[in-house]
């Protein structure tokens, strides 16, 4: 990310620079912020919240991460032995 | 002397004796003013802190992330069809009011509701407020516009800070997984039967 253009961002105003090259960072805090409102309502005793939180968290990216990889190897791997006609 | 028990508690007791509980309201309807304001009504301050604190995570990151494109209650101008000669006539409504000329606008396209809006809306008076500010900070005139090629190919201006691409798609959908959530989260402080909290499994 280019640090001149994170100096001069406006928050609020403009939105965020560099998020177009790097948007996959922000999955984390997506799933992150969901965690925390399910895990909220769910969890019996919150002072194991803040670890369930980073487990959920953890299972949906490792999902996310597992769907990449299938879908890789259909397209790269599959999909290429497919008769043409 | 017992104060009368309120509505969710009722329901948490007839819950807990294996009855069926009654839906309370009155917690839902204030989870849906402001994320975990249910909860802590009905005296779970903890889980009211964690919510806001989850929902205030997703909601302002949208907000970084796309700026004020993020939540807006219509769809721009720039989006639809006809969008130019609508804009075109923002600007000089006064004049195409005296010449008659509105039938031009009102007969093209009206931007209607964005959809992303809905979801948005489950955070409550937030998502109003934020897509009032929102548009009251996009300028109209002045030196951050810049000129653009409208969907319909004619020429017009923008924000020159209008969030496009990825910045757009996330922040928008940051803020409508805040909203969604929302909505579930208010469901559960209206149900409120703590007995089945922890049953992760079912």
């Amino acid at each position: 990310m280019n640090l001149t253009l994170l100096i001069a961002w406006l928050p609020f105003r403009q939105p965020i620079p560099g998020v177009q090259d790097h948007w996959l960072w922000l999955l984390p805090i997506l799933v992150l912020g969901i965690s925390m409102m399910y895990k909220a309502i769910r969890t019996t005793d919150l002072g194991r919240w803040p670890r369930e939180v980073l487990v959920m968290t953890g299972q949906v990216l490792l999902a996310f991460a597992g769907l990449a990889i299938g879908l890789f190897l259909i397209v790269q791997l599959l999909v290429p032995l497919l008769p043409a006609s | 002397m017992n104060p009368p028990p309120s509505s969710s508690n009722l329901a948490r007791r007839r819950s807990s004796s294996g009855g069926s509980a009654p839906f309370a309201w009155a917690p839902f309807l204030l989870g849906l003013v402001f994320p975990g304001l249910g909860h802590a009504s009905i005296g779970e301050k903890g889980r009211a802190v964690r919510i806001a604190a989850g929902f205030l995570l997703l909601w302002i990151g949208g907000m970084l992330i796309g700026g004020p494109n993020s939540v807006q209650i219509r769809n721009p101008y720039y989006s639809v069809p006809g969008g130019s000669a609508r804009a075109m006539a923002d600007t000089t409504a006064e004049a195409q009011l005296r010449s008659g000329a509105r039938a031009v606008t009102s007969g093209g396209s009206n931007a209607g509701i964005r959809l992303w809006f809905l979801p948005q809306a489950g955070a409550g008076p937030i998502a109003f407020v934020t897509a009032f500010l929102s548009q009251a900070m996009i300028p109209t005139s002045g030196p951050d516009l810049i000129e653009v090629t409208m969907p319909d190919r004619r020429s017009g201006s923008i924000d020159r800070f209008t969030a496009i691409g990825h910045a757009l798609d996330f922040g928008t959908l940051f803020c409508a997984l805040a909203g969604l959530m929302n909505i579930a989260v208010a469901l559960d402080a209206g149900r409120s039967s703590i007995p089945t909290r922890g049953d992760d499994r079912r």
